[in-house]
């Protein structure tokens, strides 16, 4: 999966409201002021829909490496998620 | 959005078992940085090894308040005369009030300062012009100390406005105990009564 399809269905997950955050070793992961609500689905799809190819980088997930990790960098924002079908997983959400 | 209910499946990635699938149930979460933790959240548990792998969306707000429940303890010593102004203005828009609604009007007045930049500078043009009602007042020498409780959304607010308009926290309440006098004690009608009425209903008494 690109870019252009990871921000389709990270732009369409959060609009939606249907994603899952990952609870790394069990805990409520802070860094996700997603998961926090500390900032709001709109929040973020404001700091998405700036993205293009440029600020998105993919990695293959370190526990499944068949699953790729995307990363967007935009405006000091750092987001972290991947597709774990039929939903979006958020890793990360914090600047 | 998804609703998930105790007992709904879905599936997850596990450090230990790979994708697996996953039950959803209510269990107390630590916060990865040590700071306490959310009881009875809502998450995705490892159908292989029980370990808690997900949190939707609907456990947020959960989340949210057992954060926010370390409640911050503030003071301020002020004269007299800004804390009867403040009980006054309480009592304009709910006489039924208790002084549970000191901090609800309080942090009102913090929050529409904080997003209106004209409310803000307003604020910052009384502290540059003392009042000379108050500050005669302050001359009787007599203090009250306002203690309140509140969470850390609102200190960093408070915090935030400090900032905006260079003036420490004191001076900051007293700046605002004489808009409140200007805007609900003085005016023959209180400015966004409605509004200010609904809010001493819901969470000042």
């Amino acid at each position: 999966m690109g870019f252009k399809e990871a921000k389709r269905r990270l732009l369409t997950a959060l609009k939606t409201g249907v994603f899952q955050h990952a609870a790394r070793s069990g805990r409520i992961e802070d860094k996700n002021l997603l998961l926090m609500g500390q900032v709001t689905p709109q929040d973020v799809i404001g700091i998405v829909e700036k993205c293009n190819g440029t600020h998105h980088t993919a990695s293959p997930l370190h526990s499944d490496p068949s699953i790729v990790v995307h990363v967007l960098k935009r405006s000091g924002w750092y987001i972290k998620f991947y597709v774990l079908e039929p939903d979006v997983w958020f890793i990360s959400v914090h600047r | 959005m998804k609703l998930f209910r105790p007992g709904d499946k879905s599936r997850a990635v596990c450090d230990v078992d790979g994708i697996v699938s996953t039950t959803f149930e209510y269990r107390d979460v630590p916060f990865a940085d040590g700071k306490g933790q959310a009881k009875d959240i809502l998450v995705g548990a490892c159908d292989k090894c029980r370990r808690v792998l997900s949190i939707p969306p609907q456990s947020t707000p959960a989340i949210k308040a057992a954060r926010e429940k370390a409640d911050i303890s503030i003071e301020a010593s002020l004269p007299a005369v800004y804390a009867e102004a403040l009980d006054l203005a309480c009592y304009r828009i709910a006489p039924g009030s208790s002084r549970a609604f000191r901090k609800p009007l309080l942090m009102y007045y913090v929050h529409t300062c904080l997003v209106d930049k004209k409310a803000s500078a307003r604020v910052t043009k009384i502290v540059r012009r003392p009042d000379r009602f108050f500050t005669e007042g302050e001359r009787v020498g007599m203090n009250k100390r306002l203690s309140l409780k509140i969470s850390p959304h609102a200190s960093a607010e408070i915090d935030d406005l400090t900032k905006r308009t260079k003036i420490n926290r004191t001076q900051l309440f007293k700046s605002l105990i004489i808009k409140m006098r200007d805007d609900i004690i003085t005016p023959k009608q209180p400015r966004n009564l409605r509004v200010l009425q609904t809010i001493a209903a819901t969470v000042g008494r």
